[in-house]
């Protein structure tokens, strides 16, 4: 029981010790697909190919000025930093980081003290298996919404203010389509737990045998909307309203610098790796190497394995996760950002409805598979077609609320009222 | 009747009545000593009633996380009260849910624990908060208002709270309803695994429950539909800009 309760602490420290190194190399990562994308060479001093950037980073985050703005609330504009990281690193608690280590895999023999000692049991390659699994992901990502509140308030600065106030709408209106997306998936397998949900996925479609059984493939409607709203939960961009530099000068982290600015940076990098961990292990099939199982394995690979299989699977799990972590920066540097009025068209108007019916949709299915009458997911495959060809349909039909409507200001061209300033006849 | 549990709850009563929020710090000071002992002087007396009521099942007593979660569920709801500052009171609720939370979790409602934090702590006090951000601003002159500053009717609402929890006491300790067991205590386990868990609970809900689970659904319901008819009556561009009627384009 000790030796079970050692490893997990074990693991635990050496997942934030990845995580938080992981996060150093990803500003890395960010700033040269930035450069990659707009022709530029990026950061090459320090180091060969500029590999020693983040420690450079680091350093001027610790040794630059820490400022407190005359007007702030000293206690909240100190706590905010602290708010905003401790949620996002709880994420990663109930990741399936590497499938199961199998009952009796012994440690190697040449390691003093320790070795020789064997899992007394099967041991989930995660922080902790609560029944509940994602939704403590959802849980801790709404909590992550009140960092930024309280920052954009306790700096005591328009800027600030503004920016909480964005991400505040932004983060509950987003987090309705999120939740329902995750649900439309949970309710398919069935369980809430995220290690099942990738076991779920192991797998290869019975129609078309080449397609790996991957949730992204079985449900494509929940996977974009899943994406989309971690993007807008993490404040990306064309998510990032929040802190929108042309209108909000750096948002509601203005007013920060040195190691609390740090922290912001910090939480929103977290924030992106539990959300692209979350979205390998729900939707992209977790450890589930397609093809390759195949060979090794004869298409049955076994859910607990040895070291070396653990290993494998944990090494292609981060794989995905960082391949989707470039994918995040990869559409941070291509798409701009939307309007607000646009933001919320979108949740409120496009994902909400639109999730609603994936959860019916799987609802209906788990329905038709429990009375026998569908049993293959392939069926859930068409009906998300079905779903987002008929929300692209009818969005083109349903007249929506003018947009960019001419509001008749004094003194404006638009404005049929008599208008004091004659120069504006002319424009017309 | 528990006298002795009555006269922690009166002198609570008492207690909070003095923090609540005036202006004069020595009144709080004392309000808040007589609040410490009230609680630990009802505390001890519940766990001594507790080792009395349920030997066995009190062996070794709730333990530490359940003393810590409540104390930190008290004391963050003595905070909402009484805190000078709004937003400081919206952030005490939070904690006061996320303590709750923990005391769920001890008792193995993990999906109660979590729905409550997606609820409360996530959706209800985040826009508690935008609220009362758009109304008050940060900083050390806007703190200063009497409205926020000054309870309206402390003595009223202490006085009808704590009649409340007087009478929850009353009822939970004399004539303890069916079921009622110590919090926290570990025989949760003993009796039985059956009605723990996610699915148990789904079961319950959609075979026992039924009936008020679908009624709330219909409530949820009308109100969205209530609050889409309310935010829908726009009122014309024109009137706030004070320019008279306009043609609507």
């Amino acid at each position: 029981m000790l030796g079970v309760f050692i490893a997990h602490l074990v693991f635990t420290l050496a997942m934030v010790g990845i995580s938080t190194g992981l996060i150093a190399y990803l500003i890395l990562l960010e700033r040269k697909t930035a450069s990659w994308i707009q022709d530029r060479i990026g950061p090459n001093r320090v180091g060969p190919q500029g590999l020693m950037q983040p420690l450079a980073d680091g350093v001027k985050f610790i040794l630059k000025e820490e400022f407190m703005p005359a007007n702030a609330d000293r206690f909240l504009f100190i706590l905010a930093p602290i708010i905003i990281i401790a949620p996002a690193l709880c994420g990663f608690a109930v990741i399936p980081w590497g499938g199961v280590i199998a009952k009796g895999t012994a440690l190697p023999a040449w390691i003093p003290f320790i070795g020789g000692w064997a899992f007394p049991a099967n041991f989930h390659v995660m922080v902790a298996n609560p029944q509940i699994g994602v939704l403590f992901v959802i849980a801790m990502a709404s909590l992550s919404v009140y960092g930024v509140v309280l920052a954009g308030w306790a700096s005591g600065s328009k800027w600030s203010f503004l920016g909480g106030l964005r991400a505040t709408a932004q983060m509950v209106s987003y987090e309705i389509p999120l939740f329902l997306s995750l649900i439309s998936v949970a309710v398919v397998a069935g369980t809430l737990r995220l290690d099942p949900i990738v076991n779920d996925q192991a797998a290869y479609f019975s129609v078309f045998k080449f397609l790996p059984a991957w949730n992204i493939f079985v449900q494509p409607a929940a996977f974009l909307m899943f994406v989309a709203c971690i993007f807008a939960e993490s404040n990306r961009t064309p998510f990032d309203l929040a802190e929108c530099e042309q209108e909000l000068v750096g948002g509601y982290h203005t007013e920060y610098s040195s190691m609390k600015f740090a922290l912001f940076f910090l939480a929103e990098y977290s924030a992106m790796i539990t959300g692209s961990a979350v979205a390998v292990a729900l939707f992209l099939g977790g450890w589930h190497l397609p093809y390759i199982d195949l060979i090794l394995y004869h298409g049955a690979q076994p859910v607990a394995a040895g070291w070396l299989g653990a290993l494998l699977k944990f090494v292609v799990f981060w794989g995905k996760v960082v391949a989707f972590l470039f994918f995040y920066m990869w559409v941070r540097w291509t798409l701009p950002r939307f309007r607000f009025d646009q933001l919320m068209n979108l949740a409120w108007r496009g994902m909400i409805p639109l999730s609603l019916g994936t959860f019916l949709e799987s609802a209906a299915f788990v329905y038709l598979r429990r009375a026998g009458i569908l049993e293959n997911r392939w069926w859930l495959l068409l009906g998300n077609i079905f779903l987002l060809v008929a929300v692209a349909f009818l969005s083109q039909i349903i007249p929506g609320e003018p947009t960019n409507r001419r509001v008749p200001v004094p003194n404006s061209r638009y404005n049929p009222a008599k208008s004091p300033a004659p120069d504006m006849a002319v424009e017309s | 009747m528990d006298y002795p549990l009555i006269i922690a709850t009166a002198c609570g009563a008492i207690a909070l009545y003095l923090m609540m929020p005036r202006g004069q710090g020595w009144l709080v000071k004392l309000g808040a000593l007589i609040g410490v002992l009230a609680l630990a002087s009802g505390l001890s007396y519940l766990t001594h009633w507790a080792s009395v009521q349920f030997p066995a099942q009190h062996a070794g007593g709730p333990g530490i996380f359940f003393y810590a979660f409540a104390l930190i569920a008290v004391g963050s709801a003595v905070g909402v009260v009484c805190h000078p500052k709004p937003l400081y009171s919206a952030l005490y609720f939070v904690l006061m849910t996320l303590a709750i939370a923990g005391l769920f979790v001890l008792l193995m409602a993990e999906f109660i624990a979590v729905v409550l934090i997606i609820i409360y702590a996530g959706a209800i006090l985040v826009t508690y908060v935008f609220v009362i951000m758009l109304a008050s601003s940060s900083g050390v002159a806007a703190a200063a208002v009497d409205y926020d500053r000054i309870s309206a009717d402390p003595l009223i609402a202490v006085l009808v709270s704590f009649l409340l929890l007087g009478t929850v006491l009353e009822t939970l300790f004399t004539h303890r309803p069916h079921g009622f067991i110590a919090a926290g205590s570990t025989s949760l386990a003993a009796q039985g695994t059956h009605w723990l868990g996610l699915a148990a609970l789904g079961k319950n809900l959609y075979s026992q429950y039924t009936l008020p689970l679908e009624l709330a659904g219909v409530l949820m319901t009308i109100s969205l539909v209530g609050a889409v008819v309310i935010a829908r009556k726009n009122a014309p561009q024109t009137h706030m800009l004070g320019l008279g009627d306009m043609p609507a384009e």
